[in-house]
């Protein structure tokens, strides 16, 4: 369950007048930002605005098709499976009603979506106990991409980390570290802002600057691959 | 614009910024190609295997939009868990209620003046006159039945 605590959007709510505290006009948030963003965004979808689900889409595909590859190996079936968890979402869109985070309800639509896609194979689902399925629902944290991959797909991916990591030490110290720690640390802009003495505005250009400038030296290498893939 | 993906692929764009982003729905797949970027490069700083860029998303979005709209959300969550009817139920609600005015009404008003011309011809009329009317009218079905004319 995510912790939660008040918090506001609105500056009114604390009086530095009279040291008070507006009762009224305090929120109760979850603290996760992510969920508040993926609330707003299911909410949206559940009123029939499809590019809110996209953005889901485009910000969980990757994650889910991690955690698919720890149960299937096939990257056509990955993805196939994945496509379907995605559309199951959308119709079941309606009922999610919050309780629980919407990464947790999408990657379980996800492990049954594989499960059932094993036995119609004739294969048999690995069963995984309470500690399996609640390690699997919290897969943030894992990195590991469990899918066999290829010479092409390997080098790929270390040009990728090459220029990524050559495209950082070339940035502006206020840049790199801005998006090293982000990116790195995994700060909030809040706590960069603190860190790095400016205001969070600046921080949030900073790093879009840095990414930008990292993504223009990517690009010459995705639209290789791209026509490679 | 960008700067404003960029923050929301970090979770830090209020939601004013989201509804102007998705506002923009003609430059929504270049909002999905930034954040695929932003993605790859945020696998790449953390040492995660890379992907190449797919188009899965858009494989999914064009197998959606064929989909009919969800309309739903008939019950959602508040900000304690607890589900409440949401307001887009109310639109139907109320037409429902004008509708069984309307019937009640109407039928209201025709009890009433059935009431009323029944009343009327008990007070106006002497019971003989409705007692001989009664007997001389054709009752039930005979009125109505035309027997053929079998020379015919």
């Amino acid at each position: 369950m995510q912790p939660l605590k008040v918090v506001s959007d609105n500056s009114t709510v604390y009086n530095s007048s009279d040291n008070k505290l507006d009762k009224s006009k305090m929120e109760i948030k979850p603290v996760n930002p992510d969920r508040a963003l993926d609330q707003k965004l299911v909410e949206k979808a559940q009123k029939g605005d499809k590019q809110a689900f996209s953005i889901l889409v485009e910000k969980y595909q990757l994650k889910l098709y991690r955690l698919i590859s720890r149960m299937v190996r096939d990257q056509s079936e990955i993805e196939d499976i994945v496509q379907d968890s995605f559309i199951k979402a959308y119709r079941a869109i309606g009922n999610f009603r919050g309780d629980s985070a919407f990464y947790t309800w999408l990657y379980r639509i996800g492990i049954n979506t594989a499960k059932n896609h094993l036995v119609s194979l004739g294969k048999r689902p690995k069963a995984m106990d309470a500690n399996e399925i609640e390690e699997m629902e919290n897969y943030e944290s894992m990195s590991e991409l469990r899918v066999s991959e290829t010479p092409e797909t390997t080098m790929m991916s270390n040009q990728i980390a090459e220029t990524v990591n050559s495209a950082i030490q070339n940035l502006p110290d206020e840049l790199r570290e801005a998006i090293s720690l982000r990116e790195i640390d995994g700060l909030c802009y809040e706590e960069i802002s603190e860190i790095m003495d400016c205001p969070i505005g600046t921080v949030r250009s900073r790093i879009f600057r840095a990414r930008e400038t990292i993504a223009e030296k990517l690009k010459p290498l995705i639209e290789t691959t791209n026509k490679r893939w | 614009m960008n700067e404003k993906i960029s923050s929301l692929f970090d979770s830090e764009i209020n939601n004013k910024e989201v509804d102007t982003l998705l506002s923009k729905k003609n430059k929504m797949s270049g909002v999905r190609s930034s954040l695929s970027e932003y993605q790859m490069i945020s696998d790449a700083l953390k040492k995660k295997t890379v992907l190449p860029k797919n188009n899965l998303t858009d494989k999914i979005m064009s197998v959606i939009d064929k989909e009919p709209t969800q309309m739903g959300g008939i019950v959602k969550a508040n900000s304690s868990n607890t589900a409440v009817v949401s307001f887009e139920i109310w639109p139907v609600l109320g037409s429902l209620a004008v509708l069984v005015v309307i019937a009640s009404t109407a039928f209201n008003i025709e009890v009433n003046s059935a009431s009323t011309s029944q009343f009327l011809a008990k007070e106006d009329i002497p019971q003989e006159i409705i007692n001989a009317h009664h007997a001389a009218t054709a009752n039930n079905m005979n009125y109505f039945i035309q027997v053929s004319d079998p020379a015919k």
